[in-house]
């Protein structure tokens, strides 16, 4: 037998020989494709990640491609009646085919995953049986579903689609196919990191899928003597083309006729130092049980928040709150699907209740809606009401904000058109004092159409969630806040910001106390150019300070036509202003290449103001 | 090689219902039949391709196991079509094929293809003749016992059926090896074989010399007789023992196809019926009256012995 199985292998290897060379070439581009992401991610910890990214691609392209070639052509040409005539057992022939597929895509990924590990820092014998046996463990799922489907002949698009849809409605409801057998063994949170843990019950999983696919696929060619295989090996007759196609718009019209989301329930914190709220779906867990009175703040300020979201804004649902403190990091948020509920994390050292309120808030709007809160002309609206309306604050807080927004007024002119673009205006002013600035306008509509007038501005914009088809693109999220004010009100945008500035006029004088002590500081971007290369500079000055202070020289490349900056595309580099100095000049060297475009700003500290203020802020092209 | 009672069915139709079957070393054999007959399942059981439902395989003096290949490396298989890798040479695929044959000879297999005439190039350029050429050095590169053809010329143009008749006929005067093939092209038969079975439905209807199938059937024409003298023809019949294979009647004429003619019988008749016309029917037409009669004719024997039902004389309306 055995003899007979390495004559079958030699055949497949000189039929195949020009396809196994370009899946080879092609596993290679994938691999390179994946090494050059993870040397230029930024954030990829580990190069294990490169095996993981390129063989989910390659496996299954594979298995469906050497099925077509290797199974299907053969019975569709009926060469395998010339196999069967030689003196050979039958069911011979089918297992040559699959060990042969088993065999090679099995030498090619585990070959890809040794190599890789070898090139990893650390890969102790554990770990890299832990990452062959997934590889492998994959190899073997893909390949005899795929060789399964491929014994199906004219069926096996129907049944390949079948299946597909049938994943898709069952992660629709809910059931989470990406810790199932087969998509757990690659997966992108596991394969890389887990080296201790043999990932059992995905094993066992893929087993059963695996058994299951080989009982079909090398059952068939065994049933009847090889006549059922062979006449599903003959092309559909026009009959059931028809049928197939009826089969597969009945199956597109369930994937679209069928609720799009499925919710999750919320998880909830286990063990000690969780604080539930009894009234509203909140919990807080605070690490160190010294947090606890901070946490029980931050319990109060939330349930006050998600009971507001009901009584307010009216929505009858609110998400789940789950808070984490900790002693160290910043601040992570977890968003999940409408009805998910949100997690964060954060650290207490500085986080207040009232941020955490506007942090939850203001995902909690993007979550109701969809994104809709989000959009770049809501934008402002959405995390300016969001910081207004969330956490309690008074009057004195409220004023914190007027004040950086007289700061910014003081260098940057306010008009119609930078207030209604929210990007544009957190560029030049700083994401954290725009929304300063956006909660002044919020409290401005309030001032004059009244708080029921700006609720339902909020209900329209805030939590109505987004249809996500043309017409919602076309029309629903293009009202923007200046549209939307001027059809609740009946004002103008211009009258209205026109009102804004007396406002601001009207905070000057009230706050002209603590904006007189504040020192004025001024700085100046431009660019140098070297002859080594182009450098970013910043000449800084103002009042000496008393004692040194970290101001913080922020660029990043600009995106082409006129794009607003991403925020995770801008570096920090410290900018210290030593005590005593009353001006200084920074230095960006050498980032920038003629003829590139960069953002550059300077956000300094000031005593009494909580937040960066941001001096300058260019577009600069380099020249 | 012997078939008893070898019975298949595909699912609820029944392919082969109890064919029996037995050959001697160096003995050509045919099958005859109509197509769904059942003479490729008789050979793919033979093959061991297809496994019967009941019944017995015996090849080379051993009752065959199901699922024994070892049998079937002592067997040249011809089938009715050449499914052959296209991408393969004539000899890549002597190369492949020889390696599931413990006496495959590759200088026979080379010298073969050289004088069966066929090219070195890639089997899917090749013409249907030239195939099912490369199909014959295929089956006798092992030097095989047994000689399994199933039709090998159905949908071949009459020179290249011509050719691979020559070759196998050339072959068969050897006497080396036992020649067992099927067709349902009457003369391909006649040049070859020195026995023949004719299986319809599933059944084996006569089995002898083809000669003796020409020899018991007679055609006979007479002025069509009134209903007294049709009555007294019917009794006459029945009294010779003579079946009606097929009967017609035209232009004033009445034409019966009969059957287990013998000498005897045929002048008793003629003296009987003096205005009476015998013809000698071809092959074909004898082969055709028969199986289209549907007499169960088993064994010579029992034709010898007129054990047969023909069909009934119809009276004349």
């Amino acid at each position: 037998m055995i003899v007979h199985q390495l004559r079958l292998w030699q055949k497949e290897l000189r039929q195949q020989r020009w396809s196994l060379l370009v899946a080879a070439l092609f596993l290679a581009l994938l691999g390179l494709i994946a090494w050059h992401a993870y040397e230029t991610s930024g954030t990829a910890t580990t190069r294990m990640t490169v095996i993981s990214e390129t063989l989910g691609v390659f496996v299954p392209l594979f298995a469906l491609t050497q099925a077509h070639y290797s199974v299907v052509r053969e019975y569709r040409q009926q060469t395998q009646l010339f196999v069967e005539a030689l003196p050979l057992r039958r069911w011979e022939f089918p297992l040559a085919k699959l060990s042969w597929g088993l065999l090679t895509q099995g030498m090619l990924a585990g070959g890809l995953c040794l190599w890789v590990t070898q090139l990893a820092d650390d890969t102790p014998a554990r770990f890299l049986a832990i990452t062959c046996t997934r590889t492998l463990a994959f190899v073997a799922v893909c390949w005899s579903v795929a060789f399964a489907l491929a014994m199906l002949g004219r069926l096996r698009w129907l049944a390949g689609v079948t299946l597909w849809v049938g994943c898709y409605l069952l992660s629709k409801r809910g059931v989470e196919l990406g810790r199932f057998g087969p998509f757990a063994l690659l997966d992108k949170l596991s394969f890389p990191f887990e080296r201790e843990s043999f990932p059992v019950r995905a094993l066992l999983q893929s087993g059963a899928v695996t058994a299951a696919a080989l009982l079909l696929g090398l059952g068939l060619p065994l049933l009847h003597e090889g006549s059922v295989t062979e006449r599903l090996a003959r092309p559909a007759s026009a009959g059931e083309k028809t049928g197939f196609w009826a089969v597969l718009l009945a199956q597109g019209a369930l994937v679209y006729l069928l609720p799009r989301e499925q919710r999750r329930e919320p998880f909830s914190f286990t063990g000690a130092g969780v604080l539930a709220s009894e009234q509203r779906n909140v919990q807080v867990r605070c690490e160190d049980a010294a947090f606890e009175p901070k946490a029980r703040e931050v319990l109060a300020e939330l349930e006050q928040l998600s009971s507001r979201l009901t009584t307010e804004l009216h929505v009858a649902e609110p998400p789940a709150l789950r808070v984490t403190l900790r002693h160290t990091g910043g601040i992570r948020v977890v968003s999940g699907q409408p009805g998910e509920g949100l997690l964060l994390e954060l650290n207490l050292q500085w986080a207040t209740p009232a941020l955490v309120a506007f942090l939850a808030a203001g995902h909690s709007f993007n979550q109701l809606s969809a994104g809709r809160a989000s959009f770049e002309p809501n934008r402002w609206f959405s995390n300016g009401f969001a910081r207004y309306w969330a956490p309690t604050n008074d009057r004195a807080a409220i004023d914190q904000y007027w004040l950086d927004a007289l700061l910014v007024r003081r260098r940057v002119p306010f008009d119609e058109q930078l207030l209604s673009q929210w990007e544009r205006l957190a560029e030049l002013a700083g994401e954290d004092v725009a929304t300063s600035i956006a909660l002044t306008l919020v409290e401005v509509v309030e001032q004059r159409f009244g708080r029921e007038q700006l609720l339902q501005l909020a209900r329209a914009l805030l939590v109505r969630p987004t249809i996500r088809n043309g017409f919602d693109w076309l029309v629903a999220e293009r009202a923007d806040f200046p549209a939307a004010l001027e059809r609740a009100t009946g004002e103008s945008w211009a009258a209205f910001i026109a009102a804004y500035q007396l406002q601001l006029d009207a905070a000057a004088v009230r706050l002209a106390q603590p904006l007189a002590a504040l020192p004025t500081l001024s700085a100046t971007l431009g660019v140098e150019h070297t002859e080594v290369g182009s450098n970013l500079v910043a000449d800084l000055s103002g009042l000496a300070p008393d004692s040194a202070r970290e101001c913080l020289f922020r660029h990043a490349p600009l995106p082409p036509y006129d794009l607003a900056v991403p925020s995770d595309t801008v570096q920090d580099a410290s900018l210290p202003w030593s005590a005593g100095v009353a001006s200084f000049t920074g230095r960006v060297r050498g980032r920038y290449q003629s003829g590139q475009r960069a953002f550059a700003a300077i956000d300094c500290p000031l005593p009494g103001l909580a937040r960066y203020l941001r001096l300058d802020a260019r577009r600069l092209d380099i020249p | 090689m012997a078939l008893r009672g070898v019975e298949k069915s595909y699912g609820a139709v029944p392919v082969l219902r109890g064919v029996e079957l037995e050959l001697d070393r160096g003995e050509v054999y045919a099958f005859l039949g109509r197509n769904g007959a059942g003479k490729s399942t008789t050979l793919r059981v033979v093959m061991g391709i297809t496994r019967p439902d009941a019944g017995e395989l015996w090849l080379f003096g051993e009752r065959v196991a199901p699922g024994d290949t070892r049998p079937r490396r002592r067997i040249g298989y011809v089938a009715q079509e050449q499914h052959f890798y296209g991408w393969m040479t004539p000899e890549s695929l002597g190369d492949f094929v020889g390696a599931f044959y413990p006496t495959w000879k590759r200088p026979e297999y080379e010298r073969l293809l050289r004088s069966l005439d066929v090219p070195s190039r890639k089997v899917s350029t090749l013409s249907g003749g030239t195939r099912v050429k490369l199909a014959l050095a295929l089956a006798l590169a092992h030097d095989p016992e047994l000689l399994v053809f199933d039709e090998p010329t159905a949908g071949l143009d009459p020179v290249a059926r011509h050719e691979f008749v020559e070759i196998v006929r050339d072959l068969a005067t050897e006497g080396r090896r036992t020649l067992l093939f099927s067709s349902h092209l009457i003369d391909e038969v006649e040049r070859i074989s020195t026995r023949v079975g004719i299986l319809e439905q599933g059944q084996v209807r006569y089995q002898g010399e083809l000669g003796k199938l020409r020899e018991r059937s007679r055609r006979l024409r007479l002025p069509a007789p009134d209903a007294e003298q049709f009555v007294e023809l019917q009794r006459q019949l029945a009294r010779l023992e003579l079946q009606v294979l097929a009967q017609h009647q035209a232009k004033g004429e009445l034409e019966l196809t009969l059957w287990s003619v013998q000498p005897a019988k045929l002048a008793a008749l003629s003296e009987l019926l003096p205005a009476a016309r015998f013809e000698l029917l071809s092959l074909e037409e004898s082969f055709v009256a028969l199986v289209r009669s549907g007499l169960a004719l088993t064994m010579s024997a029992a034709l010898d012995a007129g054990v047969v039902h023909g069909m009934p004389v119809v009276a004349p309306a």
